[in-house]
């Protein structure tokens, strides 16, 4: 069982139970995430802008479907591209600044980060396949 | 922390006789589900408009379950199924407004739900059902 990590995990509310929050490791249930680095405002710098690999962002929603459809994919990707490759997430409700920045408005939202900035024209929308994905990432000129 | 011995308790909205928030709040063996009073009618809705509009839900469930409970809490605390979707700066005046009601706009005009709930055929996403039971609906919701 892949162990979690968690950067100043963002909880939109109390009474909720988000998907994209961290667990311990336990029975797995599907689509549960079991390796994800959520993010916030306060940690975007040094974790996104300041990385010494390219950062896949996938900006999501506590009950949006597809945000959860492909949360197991993103895993699988950091750890596939090995190295080459930098996941995180960032809940849309506690973090405001970033959706003003980056104009995010439909979820899930990816954008791809490269030398302190995003990467232009990486802004996609909607949940991806694995093969869509790969091409996403590979257009935007990281491959495996 | 709730129990995992089953326990249902009423809650009303605070201030409020006969709110349309009233929630229900069931225990499980992990965390508490919040239990919206408007989940039942949106999986109708779901199952109804599906069938009027020739569309499909998605192949995995859990998906179509996390939807709409994000449009039965939005409808508890806003009064209208906004779509879960999306970030909104001021989800009151969205869902006054109500180009995101769902179904949304682009569903109605063009069979687009990015959310994922009602698919067409031709999604590579789509599955074959219009149905969601409740028992469906619980266990999607309460996999996350």
């Amino acid at each position: 069982m892949l162990s979690t990590r968690t950067i100043a995990p963002s909880v939109p509310r109390a009474g909720r139970a988000p998907f994209g929050v961290a667990r311990p490791a336990g029975p797995r249930r599907s689509l549960q995430v079991t390796r994800v680095t959520d993010i916030t405002e306060a940690v975007f710098e040094e974790e996104v802008l300041k990385a010494s690999t390219p950062v896949l962002v996938d900006f999501w929603a506590s009950w949006c479907g597809p945000c959860k459809l492909v949360a197991p994919l993103m895993n699988q990707i950091e750890k596939d591209y090995g190295g080459k490759l930098k996941v995180v997430k960032i809940e849309h409700d506690s973090n405001p600044k970033l959706i003003a920045e980056f104009k995010v408005y439909g979820l899930p939202a990816l954008i791809v980060f490269k030398d302190g900035q995003a990467v232009a024209g990486s802004k996609r929308e909607g949940a991806v396949t694995r093969a869509m994905l790969e091409q996403y990432l590979a257009k935007h000129g990281i491959s495996k | 922390m709730l129990r995992a011995a089953p326990c249902t308790t009423r809650l009303a909205a605070a201030g409020s006789r006969g709110s349309r928030t009233r929630l229900v709040v069931r225990a499980t063996a992990d965390a508490a589900v919040i239990e919206s009073k408007n989940l039942e009618v949106m999986r109708k809705f779901s199952e109804q408009y599906a069938k009027r509009s020739g569309t499909y839900f998605c192949v995995d469930k859990s998906v179509t379950a996390v939807v709409i409970q994000g449009l039965a809490e939005h409808k508890d605390t806003l009064g209208a199924p906004l779509c879960p979707c999306r970030h909104y700066d001021d989800k009151e005046a969205e869902a006054s407004q109500g180009y995101w009601n769902c179904p949304c706009v682009p569903m109605r005009e063009r069979r687009e739900c990015h959310c994922m709930l009602f698919l067409t055929d031709d999604n590579d996403f789509a599955g074959k059902e219009q149905d969601i039971s409740m028992d469906e609906l619980k266990a999607g919701i309460g996999g996350i």
